[in-house]
């Protein structure tokens, strides 16, 4: 019982994301939809921090996780929609980039930095 | 041909119902994922639980295959999910109840079908008898 309860916590913690309504000012849009991103790349700034909107529109179930190569950016929890998440992302030097879905291993598009 | 299982005790029908629910449960979490794959999951584990209980003498006559093709199926889907699933509280439960799901059925296997490895006899002898069909043998 309390493995288990640990690892729900160790699952819940280990991902970030903030609940929202509505993409924030300048923020990079991704949208979801049953097992599909609904555009294969996005485009964010190279160098600085920026931040993704997140959109599930149906009532599928998904995060979105931001790679560079095998290592792990960031990525939102969990979670189901219809719902949205913002998601930080770090300075990123400019380049292409992974984003992927960790339920839907065919969801993937990339995130070009420039 | 319908028939009554008129063989059950009440602990056998208290197993059959936990194991119809845990497989009805894990359906239903994976209908909530989206996409094809995860529907075809659900629908698989539908058509198991209501394998295991519909009275016909057909469906009556086969449960050990039924019982071991539902294990089969929910150790493939746990092997999927170790390989390529996400690590996360529902994918967790899910695994629970199909751990749980697994041992319920072992337990009918063993009182019903006198265990694993005649269970593995019959189907080895059914695929045998199968294989001679399709070739015209007898």
């Amino acid at each position: 019982m309390r493995l288990a309860l640990a690892l729900v916590l160790l699952a819940a913690c280990s991902a970030t994301g903030t609940a929202a309504a509505t993409p924030p000012t300048g923020a990079v849009i991704v949208t979801a939809a049953v097992d599909s991103f609904t555009t294969s790349s996005v485009v964010g700034p190279a160098d600085t921090g920026f931040t993704i909107f997140f959109q599930i529109i149906d009532s599928s179930q998904h995060d979105l996780h931001v790679w560079q190569g095998e290592t792990s950016v960031a990525a939102t929890e969990i979670f189901g929609g219809p719902s949205a998440r913002i998601l930080d992302v770090p300075a990123l030097a400019s380049g292409v980039y992974r984003i992927t879905c960790d339920i839907h291993p065919s969801m993937e598009a990339a995130l070009e930095a420039v | 041909m319908v028939i009554l299982h008129r063989h059950h005790d009440a602990l056998g029908w208290a197993l059959r119902l936990t194991i119809v629910a845990l497989a009805l449960a894990t359906a239903y979490i994976h209908t909530t994922l989206g996409g094809l794959m995860f529907m075809a999951n659900a629908v698989a584990y539908v058509a198991f639980a209501a394998l295991m209980v519909v009275p016909l003498e057909i469906a009556s006559r086969h449960r050990w295959l039924i019982r071991a093709a539902l294990i089969a199926f929910a150790l493939g889907t746990i092997g999927a999910w170790l390989m390529f699933g996400a690590r996360y509280w529902m994918g967790y439960l899910d695994k629970g109840i199909e751990i749980a799901l697994i041992a319920l059925l072992g337990i009918e296997m063993l009182r019903y079908d006198g265990g694993p490895i005649p269970v593995a006899r019959r189907t080895w002898h059914l695929a045998l008898l199968t294989l001679r069909r399709m070739s015209g043998g007898r």
